[in-house]
């Protein structure tokens, strides 16, 4: 088996059974003290898996590589956090809220980003303005499909936030980690499909 | 040249054909409703009054039996009606309330509580409506809210004039407008001096006396003539029999400063003291004349947790209704939570208490609980009969005749006749328990029953749509503009026209007549001239021609189109799709700021992204995307608005806070020195010296002006007028200026002069804002240097409309802020107040507007591609939402979410057309 295949089914089993922590611990969502617990529990294998699965991918220079993928994901909770804010999220009230997501964002977008471009915005900017017209390679697919589909799920797993249903899930983040998982999870299942496919037809 | 007026021409048909659409449809949809009415009032009105003379007759054959007001010992002769504008139920019914004595008189049983649910919309005077005439009101009443007309339906007031009472009104001068020559003596007070919380109530309060004193020397009067002639010869008029009051200025301190104003609980306990002084005196007349009075004490509507009313919230909905006589004594046990009852009920309550004949269009029916304990069983009866008999001629005009309700009401005549003969307690209840079913059914009825003219209804949207299309294709040729045409065949376009003028002709004319001879005569589409028709139609070919050719030539033009789709665009499209999909639906209406913030946002973020690439990487732009980004976050968070969170908390609450008090005084003269600076600085680019000096200087007498007049320090009618004075110079001096030269850097300076007005108009703590917009449209220029035209042309626009709810505004009629139209105004004057409602309501999107020209250094292509979108965006916009409500007229919230949102749209097309007549204007020079 290929070892992208190997890192993406890691990945996406990963990103699988971080969404079933909170959705098992669902009927807990009223309480906001456990939300933050459940997305702290799912954040954490979220990270781990991540680690695991971004090594099949890249096994080179694995050290810096580490080092990189960590810088990129500190970075990343600042960036996220601010952008949570801008998107109207409390500022300093419910913090922890936020930060749970921020690091829910930066672990399934800018850690593996860093990881495989080297912790430089600029690079990632290029990068992921690339990949709308051109795919790239097998392991740029990898790195940036996961993470699109998961900015693109949290973006419309905002938009149940302002309805008058009541929910506990439409409170902030909890729709739009959903959405960032379920994103993420297509994410992974669309690398997963294209690099077989890409193999097979390289065998062929 | 040729080609802008060729584009002009194309606007101009489409927007003949979206007025006429959009005024066809408005007409449907808001104003049909009263014409219904108003016919039935005139059919019905003189049989009634044969009807209610006619004497009661053993037999129910005849099918009537009036109340026969002489030998029921229940009713009353007199009443005092005292109104309190919005006075919000829990204000009454509360634990720990100002409203000692009323509260008394509810627990001692002298007097009936009740929370009265108003409907939307919830503003003075089609609440006045609901309680004298008792029908659903129409829409377009709140409209004419400041333009009352007199009223033609029936109501208590016509009914009492009609048996000969006297009535005298003090108080809120709508009333004198609504019913002019029914009072016979009268002093209005004007609801338009929102400033005015003391005067206003005391101008009503201080006639109480006199009235008691009039009803005194009446009695003495009497008494004398009896002593001297041994007996009563003629009946003396009395001085009145209903005495009308209506206090405005518990309304003004909730738009001053809401429900927890510290002058609230002092003009509560006003109101409770009046309403004491009033029981007593009617206590003693009682007495004195051995007669009976009754208190009615209600509201016309409550108030939002900011103060304000107009929308469908709990706050605005729950009025009071409190009936109290000392002849109640109620000993049954009191329950904690008041009953609720439908506003209008109070209608034929007070109707039957006072033995008067229900208006004719009243859907209310009488409080059965009430009535119960106060009357016997017999004249209890009568009532629901005289209830039940009114209902179901309303339900007959209706053209609504349902068998299952006649049954009913039947079977319920037939034990209460059968209770008349026998007497037997089973068919009293019987009779009680049909009756009370039968109410019940028929107010059922009324909620589901609407009046829309559909016909009309599609054929605007029909219109709309012709319009849209003919839009959008413009639209779609200004987007393709660069794209070079392949080919382009000229040979067939007058053969397609005509083909085309031969196919929509039969069709049209096929549609209309098959429309108007088979169900709707009445429908104004129908009964407009034929020179009309031909017009609309004529326009309609115009415009499908255009439309044609256009779609031709985009359609040539994209298959010639090299350039990939680009993800900026997408994210662009997403967006519109996402706005346009939020008109679909009750809360996302409601909560519209959230959809435009969310988009605005996204927008900022992709064009950051934009920028900083394109930039070569230019750190300084990355710190102005930041700050922009925050600086937006920051101003959205200084108005809640909306529905649901509109309580909230945010930075205006608490800057109106005691302690923060010094603080919001400080923001507001950074702000005044900010708007001055720029008024120092920016008129050097005036050649002239002379004119250069008058402004700066105009510019200084204004804030100066601001200041005092804001800060309390001189806040006399005067000092505002010296404003408006100066800021009026202002632009007769920018007007005076040569023509053509530089006239771009002139926007700056209306837009300076404009930020004078902000100030001078707006709510002190909203202050800041405007220097939140300059700081806004500066960094966007920072940025935007070398952007596209459509991306930041589409930006600003956004980031217009979500100043619009930054303000303050939102999709709901509450938040219209009206107190600050009447800044410097010594009397009222409508013209004067509605532009300046339209003023502070638009003030953010006209901010950005005019900003958008200066920034797009507009030329005539320019201009005219701003006017396509424009108007591509607001037809779609249009017909999207005509579309939505006219498939669900029917809806539970029609009048209180989406008739508003529909006011607002056109409100919004009305100022777009505005803006393109002001680009035209400025293509001109």
């Amino acid at each position: 088996m290929d070892s992208y295949v190997k890192g993406s089914i890691i990945h996406l089993l990963g990103s699988l059974s971080s969404l079933l922590f909170p959705t098992l611990f669902s009927f807990h969502l009223s309480d906001p003290q456990s939300t933050v617990k459940s997305l702290f529990l799912s954040n954490t294998l979220l990270f781990l898996t991540n680690l695991v699965s971004i090594y099949f991918i890249y096994s080179d220079n694995l050290k810096k590589r580490y080092w990189n993928g960590t810088l990129g994901f500190l970075f990343g909770i600042v960036l996220f956090y601010f952008i949570g804010i801008i998107y109207g999220a409390p500022l300093f009230s419910e913090w922890d809220r936020t930060f749970q997501w921020a690091l829910l964002m930066s672990n399934s977008v800018l850690f593996r980003t860093s990881f495989a471009l080297g912790f430089d915005p600029l690079l990632w900017m290029d990068f992921y303005s690339q990949t709308f017209n051109k795919l790239g390679s097998n392991k740029d697919v990898s790195i940036s499909f996961p993470a699109i589909g998961s900015v693109v799920g949290c973006w419309f797993g905002a938009i149940p936030i302002p309805l008058d249903w009541d929910r506990p899930w439409q409170k902030w983040p909890v729709s739009c980690a959903f959405g960032c998982w379920l994103g993420l999870c297509l994410g992974t299942i669309a690398t997963l499909l294209f690099n077989l496919l890409r193999s097979n037809s390289k065998r062929s | 040249m040729k080609l802008i007026s060729n584009d002009l021409i194309k606007i101009s048909v489409n927007l003949c054909i979206f007025f006429i659409g959009l005024w066809i449809f408005f007409e449907g949809m808001f104003l049909s409703q009263s014409n219904a009415s108003s016919s039935l009032f005139q059919s019905e009105v003189t049989q009634d009054v044969e009807a209610n003379s006619t004497h009661f007759t053993s037999s129910f054959q005849s099918n009537f039996i009036p109340l026969d007001t002489n030998r029921s010992n229940s009713t009353f002769d007199r009443m005092v009606f005292v109104l309190v504008d919005a006075f919000r139920s829990d204000f009454l019914f509360k634990e720990k309330n100002e409203m000692k004595f009323i509260s008394s008189l509810l627990n001692e049983g002298k007097a009936f509580g009740f929370v009265a649910e108003a409907v939307a919309p919830t503003v003075t005077l089609p609440r006045i409506k609901a309680l004298t005439c008792g029908g659903i009101p129409n829409f377009m009443d709140l409209l004419f809210n400041f333009n009352s007309e007199a009223l033609k339906e029936d109501n208590w007031i016509f009914s009492l004039r009609k048996k000969g009472k006297r009535i005298h009104f003090f108080g809120d001068d709508t009333w004198i407008k609504l019913y002019p020559g029914q009072f016979d003596r009268f002093e209005g007070v004007s609801s338009f001096f929102v400033a005015d919380t003391v005067e206003v109530d005391n101008n009503v309060t201080r006639h109480i006396k006199g009235e008691f004193d009039l009803w005194n020397s009446f009695v003495e009067k009497k008494e004398r003539r009896v002593e001297e002639e041994g007996k009563e010869k003629e009946e003396l008029q009395h001085p009145w029999d209903a005495l009308i009051l209506h206090y405005l200025g518990l309304d003004h301190i909730g738009h001053l400063e809401g429900p927890n104003s510290p002058l609230m609980p002092g003009k509560q306990r006003e109101i409770d003291g009046i309403l004491r002084d009033l029981f007593q005196k009617i206590g003693e007349l009682d007495e004195k004349t051995k007669g009976k009075t009754l208190l009615v004490f209600c509201s016309d509507h409550g108030m939002n947790e900011l103060g304000n009313h107009g929308g469908s919230s709990l706050g605005e909905t729950s009025a009071v209704l409190v009936l109290a006589s000392p002849h109640f004594n109620d000993k049954s046990k009191r329950s904690s939570s008041p009953l609720k009852v439908a506003q209008v009920d109070a209608v034929p309550t007070i109707c039957s208490l006072l033995g008067i004949s229900i208006p004719i269009q009243s859907l209310g029916r009488i409080i059965p609980s009430f009535f119960e304990s106060i009357f016997g069983e017999e004249d209890y009866l009568k009532i629901l009969w005289n209830n039940s008999q009114q209902q179901s001629r309303v339900l007959k005009s209706r053209g609504k005749d349902n068998l299952s309700l006649n049954r009913l009401f039947n079977e319920a005549q037939r034990s209460h006749e059968k209770y008349l003969n026998q007497r037997e307690s089973k068919d009293y209840r019987d009779a009680i328990k049909n009756y009370n079913r039968f109410m019940e059914e028929i107010q059922d009825e009324w909620t589901q029953s609407s009046s829309q003219d559909s016909f009309a209804l599609w054929f605007g949207i029909i219109l709309l749509f012709i319009s849209t299309i003919g839009f959008l294709s413009l639209l779609c040729t200004k987007l393709l503009e660069e794209t070079p045409i392949k080919s382009l065949s000229h040979e067939n376009v007058i053969k397609k026209d005509l083909l085309l003028l031969f196919m929509i002709t039969p069709f049209t004319f096929m549609i209309w007549n098959g429309f108007c001879n088979q169900t709707e005569q009445n429908s104004p589409v129908c009964s407009s001239s034929l020179g009309f028709k031909s017009f609309i139609f004529l326009l309609v070919f115009a415009s499908l021609v255009i439309a044609r050719r256009d779609i031709e030539v985009v359609l040539a033009k994209s298959r010639s189109w090299k350039g990939s789709i680009r993800w900026d665009s997408l994210i662009v499209c997403t967006c519109i799709f996402l706005y346009f999909a939020g008109l679909l639906g009750s809360s996302t209406i409601e909560e519209e700021h959230q959809t435009f913030y969310f988009i605005t946002t996204t927008l900022l973020l992709v064009q950051s992204w934009k920028d900083f690439r394109g930039k070569s990487k230019d750190l300084s732009s990355l710190l102005y995307s930041i700050s922009l980004l925050f600086i937006s976050k920051v101003m959205r968070s200084w108005n809640q608005t909306g529905n649901k969170w509109l309580g909230g908390p945010d930075i205006h609450k608490w800057l109106l806070k005691e302690e923060n008090q010094f603080f919001c005084g400080v923001l507001f003269i950074f702000s005044s020195l900010f708007v001055l600076s720029l008024g120092l600085v920016s008129p050097n680019s005036i050649q002239s010296s002379l004119k250069r000096k008058t402004f700066k200087m105009l510019s200084f007498l204004a804030s100066f002006g601001i200041v005092l007049y804001k800060m309390g320090l001189f806040p006399h009618v005067e000092t505002a007028q010296f404003v408006y004075f100066c800021i009026f110079t202002m632009i007769l001096v920018l007007l005076s200026l040569p023509k053509g030269e530089n006239w771009i850097s002139r926007i700056e300076l209306y837009l300076i002069t404009f930020s004078q007005l902000f100030l001078l108009l707006h709510k002190v703590p909203n202050a800041f804002l405007i220097v939140g917009f300059w700081v806004q449209t500066f960094l966007i220029s920072l940025l935007n240097q070398k952007n596209e035209f459509w991306r930041s042309i589409l930006t600003l626009r956004w980031m217009g409309y979500s100043s619009f709810f930054i303000l303050g505004n939102s999709n709901g009629i509450s938040t219209i802020d009206i107190s600050g139209a009447y800044t410097g105004l010594s009397s009222y004057n409508e013209f004067v107040v509605g532009s300046l409602v339209a003023i502070i309501g638009l003030s953010g999107p006209l901010f950005f507007f005019l900003y958008g020209i200066q920034m797009n250094n507009n030329s005539q292509g320019n201009a005219i591609k701003s006017i396509s979108m424009i108007f591509g965006f607001r037809s779609v916009v249009i017909l999207i939402f005509s579309l939505f409500i006219a498939t669900h007229r029917h809806h539970l919230f029609i009048w209180s979410v989406f008739s508003p949102k529909y006011i607002y749209e056109i409100a919004f097309t009305l100022f777009d057309v505005i803006q393109s007549l002001f680009l035209l204007l400025l293509i001109k020079r």
